[in-house]
Parts: structure tokens; C-alpha cells; sequence
């Protein structure tokens, strides 16, 4: 079953005729994910990579059965394109580009969490329920599928939370990227939540960093789990006040900084790793544990 | 509170920032006899999902006489000014006044893309007249599509000289330690900040971290300038890492050690990569003398040993 993909899963690409969009259109394909059509808003009518483009989210959904979308539109049109995604009835939008707006990332988070659809990112690197339906710059070949929920703002995180979960004997459920932009559409506590309601999930892998509040609103969540959690969060040396690399990683406040998140985390009955190499050998320990 | 007032933001202050308030239709003409001089600020929680609105004494960073959050989905709603004019203990025109002030705000930081919009001093007299004396902007710097004026602002980029240099060819960086013997460049955010970690954890004390971004996608020519003033750095020593998802490697591979030869380099280079095209890279990288490690950890304990050696 995993979370928000599954082999039921039919996905869409927002701006599928662009450079970035086509070129994902060819990765997925080639990985055989189930990608059924695209929409550029004027292009209707054309074909990419041999699976037709409609002019709207709406007519993708009637026509093709719609309930996932991968974004790869330029920064300017992401609000919009959201908002259509989610008007057409689609549930799950990846927003794969980053430079979005904060006053549109907060706008589409919010118009998208009052109508039941969850928006990833801005700046995700997608989201993988692994052998059911990858939509995500992670190459399933070098991850393997299991019942270990894996849940990062970074793609780059979700790569190594898995690869040290394998080379500890495990494998992944669902790798989730929420996206390294300030203001996102979904949070550390949400992923919590639909893997403590999977079945198909046994426990959880939870990377923070530093900047915003994602991961102390995610305390109470995992307090309340009967799953294990491993956390880490990343940037405990990071200089503050300094962003580093996500637009959202800048400590500002105390509680924005490593020692106040591990903290709550801790208390909350997280366990913790000391390093992202230690994830799958901390997850070893919290099953023991379970 | 967890306020985008980090440095991302572009400032606009002063004289710029008040007209546009004047443009806004917004008083700032000196009142005769003010009554009281409160700071009132607009600014985007990232947390919250909403603008956070903050009366406070005027030129004090003290507790707020009130705050409230403003839903995007619905703006400033009427029980908004009753609870910051019952904060203020205002009541009759006085409070309908800061009613409307915060409307006036809230739409102005709205079209000016303000993560943070602070007016200080607002000035308000007993018949409830009020005058915006002095502003000042944080602007999202991601909307510049939106404000092409905004190229024509004098703004000062954050950061130091060497990370604006990165920040202009794509990329990341932060320089860490001035003192530190170690420069390391890696793909993605996460990777960033988490050898970062691990390396100090070690003992390691870091000169700069860089986040190449999407830059390997754009081979050398997008690679080579932010290569370029990393290894110019000439640390003790020097660690390229990464995990990459695109067949790249062998590009990214390439790019370095053409750039470490151009400059002559000569500080030791560690490198660990994995994803597609590994093997290629690696060659390369064995080929031109430095380091190949096969795990991150292994290099990561490898840099921090060879910078205390």
C-alpha cells in the first residue's frame, strides 16, 4: 500500500512540453512508472515521448483518470498550476521546482490542505512508494523496496537515509522529499502520520534540519506513534544565520536550531542517530526495541 | 515564531520605503499631537502558514501588545483589529483606525511580495488619526519576476565576498571557519550540511561547505565556476562528494581535475561519489592522483586524518 503513491497510482506532468518536464517524461517511462499523459496549458494536442498533452489538468483527469502530478512548470506558473492540479481533483502534486515565491508556496499550501490534496515541495525531489510508483529524481535501482518509511526535506538525505537502511539489512516503503523551500505544503508530522496508518510500514526514518518548526510540530506526532521513529536532524555546525543550500535551512531562533529538535525529538521517544551514517543501524536498534 | 528574516530577504528602507506607503494611500504626514507611537509589523510565519501581525511599543523590541495570524486563504478579517485595538486598550474611532491600518498593511506587504513589512513609528491621536513616519521592507527575493524595479534597488547580497561569488555561478556556499584547513564540495543541501556535521564531529574544522545544486547538469561550463574559486581556496585539503541520480559523474569527475590542473592545485584531493557512472569517474579521478574512497563515511574520516597530519 505505502503512502501517497501506489500501484493504482496515474500521474501527470505540469509542463511535460519544457525542457525539464520532457526530460523526466523519458526518465519515468524508462523506469516504467505510470506517467499517462501531460498538460501545457496551448499544447494541447501534441505528444511527448509518445503520451499526449492536454491544455488542463481538467480534461487529463476526464480523459485519463488522473490522481497525481509531477510540476516542472517555471517558477511563475506554480501557483497557478497548483491550483488548477487541485481544482481538477487531483491529490497528490510534487512540486518539483524550487525559486517559488514564499507568498505562493503559502497561498498553494494552504488552498491544497482546505480541499484534502497534499502539495510536496516547493523543491522536492519527488516521492518513491518503491516497486508501486516512483515520481522522483531518486534512481530506484540504487534503492530497495521494504517496510521502512523514509521522510526528508532533501533528496539528497532520502538517497543516503535509504542507503544506509539497506546496507543495515533494510529496505523502504515510501521515500518522501517535502522540499527544501521555507514554506512548504507538507510537513515532517504529516508524513508521520499517513506512515503510522500504512500497514505496509514498519517504521520510520525522519530527517530535519535546521531552520522553521517542521520538526518540533512533529514531536507530538511521534509521541503518539506506535511505530519506532529514527531522527536525525542536519546542520548542528552550520554557521547561523547562514543559509545552507535549501532557501528554508537558516537558523534563526534557538528553536529553529540542532539542539532544541533533537531535544524534542528525544523526548518524544525518537530515536536519535548521531549522523546520517547511522540511520539504518539506529533503525536496527528502535525495532529491537519495538 | 519562525519569520522568514533570514538572509534571503532584500531590504528596501528609508525614504523608498515610505513612499511606497504614500503610494499605497497611506498617511505619513506627522500628526500634531500624537497620542501614542506604537511599531506595527506584517511578516510572512513560515510555520504557521499565515502573516503574523505585531503591535508593539514603538522603537522596542519588547513583549506585543497583541498578534494575531492571517489566514492567506481569507486575509485580514474585522475580529484581526478588534483583538490588536483591544491590545492597545484603543475602543471607538482610534480602534477602527488600526482596523483599517492593518488592512492597508497586509494588502501593501501582498503586493510587494514583503516577507516582513515593519512600520515604526506609527503615530495615533485621540480622534483616532494615524501617520506612518518610517518603514522598512524585507523582500522575497523569489518574486523578482514579479518587481523588475526591484534590479534598480541598491541592495547588498548577503554573504561574504567568496559565497556571493558562489551564489552568482549557482551554487551554495558558506564559509564555515576561517581558520579551517578543509574546503568541501558536494551535490544537494542535505549532503551539505550533514558532512559538515560529520566533519566537525571528527575534529575537522571547515573552511567552506558548497552545495553544487543542479550545476553537474550543466557540465563544465556550468560546473567550473563554482569549482574554480573553491579550489582557488587552496585548503589543506580539499573533498568532492556525491550521489548522482543523472549520468553526470564522469562529467562532474572531469570538470574538477581540469580545473585543479588549470590552477595547480596542489592541496590533496578526497573524493567520493556513487550513482551513475561511478567507475568512469572514479578513473578519472584515480588517473589524476587524488583520493577515491568508496564510502562517504571512509572519505569523510580520511579528510578529517589528513588535514590533522
Amino acid at each position: 500500500m505505502a503512502i501517497l503513491l501506489n500501484r493504482d497510482t496515474r500521474a501527470i506532468i505540469q509542463g511535460m512540453t519544457g525542457k525539464v518536464g520532457s526530460a523526466m517524461a523519458a526518465r519515468f517511462l524508462a523506469a516504467r512508472q505510470p506517467l499517462v499523459a501531460g498538460v501545457t496549458p496551448g499544447r494541447g494536442g501534441a505528444t511527448v515521448e509518445g503520451l499526449p498533452v492536454f491544455d488542463s489538468c481538467h480534461d487529463a483527469v476526464a480523459e485519463c483518470g488522473v490522481d497525481c502530478s509531477f510540476v516542472t512548470v517555471p517558477a511563475p506558473f506554480a501557483l497557478d498550476a497548483v491550483y488548477e492540479a487541485v481544482d481538477a481533483g487531483i491529490k497528490v502534486i510534487m512540486l518539483y521546482i524550487e525559486n517559488v515565491p514564499v507568498l505562493d508556496a503559502l497561498r498553494m499550501s494552504r488552498y491544497a490542505r482546505a480541499r484534502g490534496a497534499w502539495v510536496l515541495g516547493p523543491n522536492s525531489a519527488g516521492c518513491a512508494s518503491l516497486g508501486l510508483a516512483n515520481f522522483s529524481e531518486m534512481d530506484e535501482r540504487f534503492l530497495t523496496a521494504g517496510r521502512i518509511g523514509v521522510v526528508a526535506k532533501s533528496g539528497a538525505m532520502c538517497m543516503e537515509a535509504a542507503h544506509y537502511l539497506k546496507r543495515a539489512g533494510y529496505g523502504a516503503s515510501t521515500i518522501l522529499s517535502i522540499g527544501g523551500d521555507a514554506v512548504l505544503g507538507t510537513y515532517h508530522g504529516d508524513a508521520l502520520a499517513m506512515f503510522e496508518a500504512d500497514p505496509d510500514t514498519d517504521g520510520v526514518v525522519m530527517v530535519g534540519e535546521i531552520g522553521g518548526r517542521s520538526e518540533l510540530h512533529a514531536a507530538p506526532v511521534v509521541a503518539g506513534m506506535s511505530k519506532p521513529v529514527t531522527a536525525l536532524v542536519i546542520g548542528r555546525h552550520a554557521p547561523r544565520g547562514r543559509q545552507m543550500g535549501h532557501a528554508g535551512a537558516y537558523q534563526g531562533e534557538a528553536e529553529e536550531g540542532f539542539a532544541v529538535k533533537t531535544e524534542a525529538l528525544r523526548k518524544a521517544g525518537a530515536w536519535i542517530a548521531d549522523d546520517i551514517t547511522g540511520v539504518g543501524e539506529t533503525m536496527r536498534r528502535a525495532l529491537g526495541n519495538a | 515564531m519562525a519569520l522568514l528574516d533570514g538572509p534571503p530577504a532584500l531590504r528596501l528602507d528609508g525614504g523608498a520605503a515610505l513612499a511606497r506607503l504614500a503610494a499605497a494611500g497611506l498617511p505619513t504626514e506627522a500628526l500634531k499631537a500624537p497620542a501614542r507611537s506604537l511599531a506595527i509589523e506584517v511578516a510572512l510565519d513560515r510555520d504557521a502558514r499565515g502573516h503574523r501581525i505585531t503591535v508593539r511599543q514603538s522603537g522596542a523590541d519588547t513583549a506585543p501588545f497583541a498578534q494575531v495570524i492571517v489566514d492567506p486563504l481569507t486575509g485580514p478579517l474585522a475580529h484581526h483589529g478588534r483583538r490588536l485595538a483591544g491590545g492597545l486598550g484603543l475602543t471607538g474611532m482610534p480602534a477602527k483606525a488600526i482596523g483599517d491600518l492593518i488592512g492597508k498593511l497586509y494588502a501593501l506587504a501582498l503586493a510587494e511580495d514583503a516577507i516582513q513589512l515593519r512600520v515604526d513609528p506609527v503615530e495615533i491621536d485621540e480622534s483616532g488619526a494615524l501617520a506612518c513616519r518610517a518603514a522598512g521592507f524585507g523582500l522575497d527575493r523569489m518574486a523578482e519576476f514579479r518587481h523588475p524595479a526591484w534590479r534598480d534597488l541598491p541592495i547588498e547580497a548577503p554573504g561574504t565576498p567568496l559565497e556571493r561569488q558562489l551564489l552568482a555561478a549557482g551554487a551554495v556556499g558558506a564559509e564555515v571557519d576561517p581558520d579551517g584547513d578543509i574546503a568541501a564540495v558536494v551535490s544537494g543541501a542535505g549532503l551539505m550540511m550533514a558532512s559538515l556535521d560529520i566533519l566537525v564531529a571528527r575534529g575537522g574544522r571547515v573552511r567552506l561547505m558548497v552545495d553544487m545544486q543542479g550545476l553537474p547538469l550543466q557540465g563544465a561550463e556550468g560546473l567550473a565556476p563554482l569549482i574554480e574559486p573553491a579550489a582557488a581556496l587552496r585548503p589543506k585539503v580539499m573533498f568532492y562528494g556525491g550521489r548522482f541520480n543523472a549520468p553526470v559523474t564522469d562529467g562532474f569527475a572531469r570538470t574538477v581535475v581540469a580545473v585543479h590542473r588549470k590552477l595547480a592545485v596542489e592541496s590533496p584531493v578526497y573524493t567520493w561519489v556513487d550513482g551513475n557512472k561511478v567507475p568512469e569517474a572514479q578513473a578519472i579521478f584515480a588517473e589524476a592522483g587524488f583520493i577515491v574512497c568508496d564510502t562517504l563515511e571512509g572519505a569523510l574520516a580520511e579528510v578529517v586524518a589528513a588535514a590533522a597530519g
